[in-house]
């Protein structure tokens, strides 16, 4: 059974996004209100408030997104968390916190620093999201663009922009990368999900595939992290991408695509849809996440349903519970799963009454 | 302002209209007036340029134009609190609510226009208010079927509709089947959360939709 472990008053106005850092026991939220809070994971301290970020955005922050920490760096030092925020006011702006892992976990307070803002879109950011190394941003907008940016994933000081890909026939609701490789998806209210991949010989990205079936606005979808189990079944030399996507058609879809170990020049992905996960929502699904710990998804929409699906043998999904209510009668934006400081697993989500629910499953 | 598009639309006498409002019993009055009253002071304030319509770009329901200046204090949002007045959320008084909206053409009312009709408003309540969603569902009847305001329209109802109603309603707002020819992509457009709550942060729209609802009693 779900069980609701806090509740946070986070904004007087809707909260759309919630991102939680990969190490760091930190919570980010994006608010109508214009702003956005972090919170620390820790059920000891009671979840405080840490940070406050305002003053920067025009209009609603739509969505936000913590950098991954970088692969193989032992030293925190070099890696301090960093943050994207993406607004309605079709600007990117990025966070950092000057001070090391232990000072920002024993301070009551963190000082989070701007410092970039990004510009280009022609009109509302709807999503921001980072690649598995922190060295490229995506961001997606109802000017109907994906923007790839480039960085330093070190410093942070240069965003240049790589790429523009206008593939979609509408506005861009969603954008995320492979846990653990280059292959970007968006979905679109177009009612369909895009995937981008970059060419290897001219280092071009390009739309390598469509993911066509749901019937109304696809609001939000995530890769498979199989990490883990790949690593104890080498034997294999196929490694299987599977993604999730949830619509305003109230279904949630499993894609899937078989790749030989070495990807083939330009080759066109072809996926196939897997299964349609059993229905419970009876109104919009706006989000999903995808368990890398245990494998389940969990969705949530305008319905104010959690419900978590947990996979069986032969592909086949089946409901390991539903939470009813879980923001009142308010609708839920987003959802993710997080680790809390004590490495336990948890449900964050953000509903449209500004509050931050933390959920043991 | 140019021509309107439709010149010459069919107008319903105000009188012969579906009201609860003139109907009100002794009994009941002070209990109506008292919510009147509070409707009232939900309504947005009056004009205070006039804006040319035709410049919005609509229907993609949000002009590209930058907003520079945070929302105006007057359109925070006011919901009816839970209170004994809810019982009154029915048909009619969804209809009361959204039937004198001004047309943002004419110098008339969404319900003398028949753009919007008892008939066509349907309010499903769940058992338990304190946790189960209602709906409110309504088709509204665009005066001519290629009439590019329909959006607009759609738009000036679900903004009334959301800042009076509680949070557990959800509404959906379609165009009446046969009576428009982008009924699918008008539909899509209204009943997309994040692209209304976008275009509600559109300081010029929200000019013209101010005007609209000025005229709400």
């Amino acid at each position: 059974m779900v069980s609701l472990i806090k509740s946070i008053k986070a904004h007087s106005d809707k909260a759309w996004s919630v991102s939680a850092h990969k190490t760091v026991p930190l919570l980010a939220t994006a608010s109508t209100d214009k702003t956005s809070k972090i919170y620390k994971l820790s059920v000891k301290q009671n979840f405080p408030q840490v940070a406050q970020l305002e003053d920067t955005h025009k209009r609603s922050v739509r969505a936000v997104s913590f950098k991954p920490p970088l692969p193989g760096v032992e030293s925190n030092f070099l890696d301090l968390p960093a943050l994207a925020s993406g607004s309605f006011d079709s600007t990117i702006s990025i966070w950092g916190i000057d001070e090391p892992e232990t000072e920002i976990l024993s301070s009551p307070r963190n000082e989070w620093n701007l410092m970039a803002i990004i510009e280009g879109h022609e009109n509302e950011i709807k999503a921001v999201g980072w690649n598995h190394n922190g060295s490229l941003l995506a961001s997606c907008s109802r000017d109907k663009t994906v923007w790839i940016w480039e960085t330093d994933p070190e410093t942070l000081e240069e965003f240049e922009c790589i790429s523009v890909l206008n593939d979609h026939q509408h506005d861009i609701k969603h954008v995320v990368w492979h846990p653990h490789q280059n292959l970007l998806a968006s979905s679109s209210y177009d009612d369909t999900i895009r995937l981008y991949k970059q060419d290897l010989d001219d280092d071009d990205w390009s739309c390598v595939g469509v993911l066509n079936g749901h019937e109304g606005t696809v609001w939000c979808s995530q890769f498979e992290d199989n990490h883990r189990h790949q690593e104890s079944n080498e034997s294999s030399n196929r490694s299987k991408i599977r993604l999730v996507s949830v619509s305003d058609d109230m279904t949630a879809r499993i894609w899937s695509k078989y790749i030989p170990s070495s990807i083939k020049h330009k080759s066109e992905m072809v996926w196939e849809q897997e299964s349609i996960l059993p229905p419970v929502h009876q109104y919009p699904i706006y989000s999903v996440a995808w368990s890398a710990q245990s494998g389940k998804i969990a969705t949530v929409g305008s319905d104010g349903k959690i419900v978590i699906y947990i996979e069986g043998d032969d592909n086949s999904w089946s409901i390991d519970s539903v939470k009813e209510s879980a923001h009142g009668v308010h609708e839920i934006n987003s959802i993710i799963w997080a680790l809390l400081d004590d490495q336990s697993e948890v449900l964050v989500t953000a509903g449209d009454d500004g509050c931050v629910n933390i959920w043991k499953p | 302002m140019s021509d309107p598009i439709n010149a010459n639309p069919t107008i319903i006498d105000v009188s012969a209209l579906p009201t609860r409002i003139s109907a009100s019993s002794d009994k009941s009055k002070s209990r109506h007036d008292e919510l009147f009253e509070r409707v009232l002071s939900l309504s947005l304030a009056p004009k205070k340029h006039s804006l040319n319509i035709d410049n919005l770009t609509l229907p993609d329901l949000v002009s590209d134009i930058e907003m520079e200046s945070p929302t105006e204090d007057e359109l925070s949002d006011a919901i009816v609190e839970e209170s004994e007045d809810e019982d009154l959320i029915d048909e009619q008084e969804i209809f009361d609510l959204i039937s004198t909206i001004s047309d943002p053409e004419h110098p008339l009312t969404l319900a003398q226009l028949a753009v919007v009709n008892l008939e066509d408003i349907k309010v499903t309540h769940g058992v338990n208010k304190k946790t189960d969603i209602s709906e409110v569902l309504i088709k509204i009847t665009p005066t001519i079927t290629h009439c590019s305001l329909a959006t607009l329209i759609g738009l000036g109802i679900r903004v009334r509709l959301e800042r009076c109603l509680p949070p557990r309603f959800r509404i959906r707002i379609f165009i009446k089947e046969g009576t428009h020819q982008s009924e699918n992509q008008v539909n899509k457009q209204l009943n997309d959360k994040e692209r209304v709550a976008a275009a509600c942060e559109n300081s010029q729209l929200l000019t013209v939709i101010s005007q609209m609802l000025s005229t709400c009693k």
